[in-house]
C-alpha cells in the first residue's frame, strides 16, 4: 500500500522531482559543452551560473529527500530532524544512493568551478550522479548488475538530453546566432539520433525486465503510470522530431521567426520533460513493482 | 499541455483506490477477522525483509475510542514481527503500520480486527 496522495508521498515525490530537474540540468549542461565544443564558450560561459545553482539545488533536494524519508517513516514532522531515524533512513539503499550523488554533484561542481578539471570531474562526476540512482528503489532487484547498468545509462542520455535544451534556447537568443545555432543544434540532433533509440531500449527494457513482461503494464497501478510516462515520452519525441526536421532546417535558412519558434518548441519540449520527471518521481517514490 | 496535467493527475488520483497491494504477505489476526477474545499478540509478515518503524491502533468500542503506539522490539529487518499492545477489551481495533523496504522504499499498511464478548 501506498500513500501516494498524503502530504510525505507528495513531498517525497517532490523532492525527488526537484532531484531530477536539478541534477540532470547540472549534469546536462556540462555534458553538452564536452560533447559539443563548437558551441563555444560564450554560451559555455552564459550557463555556468546555471550549472552552479542547478548543483547546489540537487545537493540541497538530496539532503531534503533524506530528511522527507524520516519524517515519513514516523508520520511525523518530528522526525525529518530525529538524528535516530535520518541514521536509520540512510542505512541501506537511500543512505548508498545519497552519498553517492552527493560525490557525484561535488565533482561536478568542481567542473563547473574549475576549467582544468573539467572533462574528467564531468565525466566522473555524471556517472556517480547517473548511477546514484540505481542505488535504490525497483533499480535494486534482481538482476541488479542489469537493472542498475540500464538506468545509469538511461538517465546519462536523459540528462544530455536535458541539459542541452537550455544552451540550444540560448544559442539563439545571440544577435545574428542563428546559423550558428542551427549548426549546433543539427549536431546535437545527429548525436540524438544515435543516443535516443539507446535511451529508449534501455528504458524499455529495464521496465520489461523489471515488470517480468508485457501484461503488468496494463494489469497493475505501476504499469498503467508507466504507460501515462510513455505517452509523455512519445509526446517529446515528436517535438524532438519537429524540431531536427521542421524548426532546424528554418534556422540554418535564416526564415522569419525560424528562432522564435525554435525557442517556443524548446520551451514545450522542457515542459514535457518536466511532466515526464513528475511521473517518474512518483513512480519511483510511492508505486510498488508488481511482483511477477 | 494542460491536457498532459490533467492525464497525469487523472491516472495517479485513478490510482490510488486500487492500491490494496503492499509487500505484506499477511497479518495476524487476519484483516477483517473477528475474535471471541483477544489476541495476546499482533503480527506482520511481509514477503521481503522490512524495518516496522511505526504501528498504531485504535480502539473504538461504541463511541469511545483511543489511539496508542504500539511499541516496536526492534528496528532491525525482519520477516516477520510480533507485537503485544495493550488491549482494552470488546470492540474494533484498526492497526496502522510503517515500515522501510529493504530497497528504501517506505511501506504503509493497515488491518482491523474485532473482538466480541470480552
Amino acid at each position: 500500500m501506498s500513500d501516494v496522495l498524503t502530504t510525505w508521498g507528495l513531498l517525497a515525490a517532490a523532492s525527488k522531482l526537484t532531484i531530477y530537474v536539478a541534477s540532470f540540468l547540472a549534469v546536462g549542461t556540462l555534458l553538452f559543452r564536452l560533447g559539443l565544443p563548437r558551441a563555444g564558450d560564450e554560451v559555455a560561459n552564459a550557463l555556468r551560473p546555471l550549472a552552479i545553482i542547478a548543483t547546489l539545488v540537487a545537493i540541497a533536494a538530496t539532503l531534503f529527500r533524506v530528511s522527507v524519508q524520516a519524517g515519513r517513516l514516523m508520520d511525523d514532522w518530528a522526525g525529518m530532524i530525529n538524528p535516530d531515524i535520518i541514521l536509520i533512513s540512510l542505512e541501506g539503499p537511500l543512505g548508498q544512493s545519497t552519498y553517492v550523488r552527493l560525490g557525484g554533484l561535488a565533482l561536478v561542481l568542481l567542473a563547473a568551478l574549475f576549467r582544468p578539471v573539467r572533462a574528467p570531474a564531468t565525466l566522473f562526476g555524471a556517472i556517480m550522479v547517473a548511477a546514484s540512482f540505481a542505488l535504490t528503489g525497483h533499480a535494486t532487484r534482481e538482476p541488479q548488475w542489469l537493472l542498475g547498468g540500464l538506468i545509469t545509462f538511461h538517465l546519462l542520455a536523459v540528462a544530455y538530453w536535458f541539459g542541452a535544451l537550455a544552451p540550444l534556447y540560448r544559442l539563439t537568443s545571440f544577435d545574428g546566432g542563428a546559423s550558428h545555432a542551427a549548426e549546433i543544434a543539427d549536431r546535437f540532433g545527429r548525436q540524438a539520433s544515435v543516443i535516443v533509440p539507446m535511451l529508449i531500449l534501455a528504458g524499455g527494457t529495464f521496465a520489461y525486465v523489471l515488470l517480468g513482461g508485457i501484461e503488468p503494464l496494463w494489469a497493475s497501478v505501476y504499469g498503467r503510470v508507466l504507460i501515462g510516462k510513455l505517452v509523455l515520452v512519445s509526446i517529446v519525441l515528436g517535438i524532438a522530431a519537429l524540431n531536427k526536421w521542421r524548426f532546424v532546417p528554418a534556422l540554418a535558412l535564416d526564415a522569419d521567426l525560424a528562432a522564435a519558434r525554435f525557442r517556443r518548441s524548446l520551451r514545450y519540449e522542457t515542459g514535457v520533460f518536466l511532466l515526464i520527471f513528475t511521473a517518474t518521481a512518483f513512480l519511483t517514490t510511492s508505486f510498488t513493482v508488481p511482483v511477477s | 499541455m494542460k491536457k498532459s496535467i490533467v492525464a497525469l493527475a487523472a491516472v495517479l488520483l485513478a490510482a490510488t483506490p486500487a492500491m490494496a497491494h503492499s509487500e505484506m504477505n499477511m497479518t495476524e489476526p487476519a484483516d477483517g477477522t473477528t475474535l471471541n477474545v483477544v489476541p495476546e499478540t499482533i503480527a506482520l509478515k511481509f514477503t521481503a525483509p522490512a524495518r516496522v518503524m511505526k504501528v498504531e491502533m485504535l480502539h473504538t468500542n461504541g463511541t469511545a475510542s483511543h489511539t496508542m503506539t504500539v511499541d516496536i522490539p526492534t528496528f532491525g529487518m525482519v520477516d516477520e514481527i510480533s507485537l503485544t499492545p495493550d488491549f482494552m477489551g470488546a470492540g474494533r481495533y484498526d492497526v496502522n503500520w510503517r515500515a522501510l523496504g529493504e530497497d528504501g522504499h517506505v511501506m504503509t499498511g493497515s488491518f482491523s480486527f474485532t473482538v466480541e464478548g470480552e
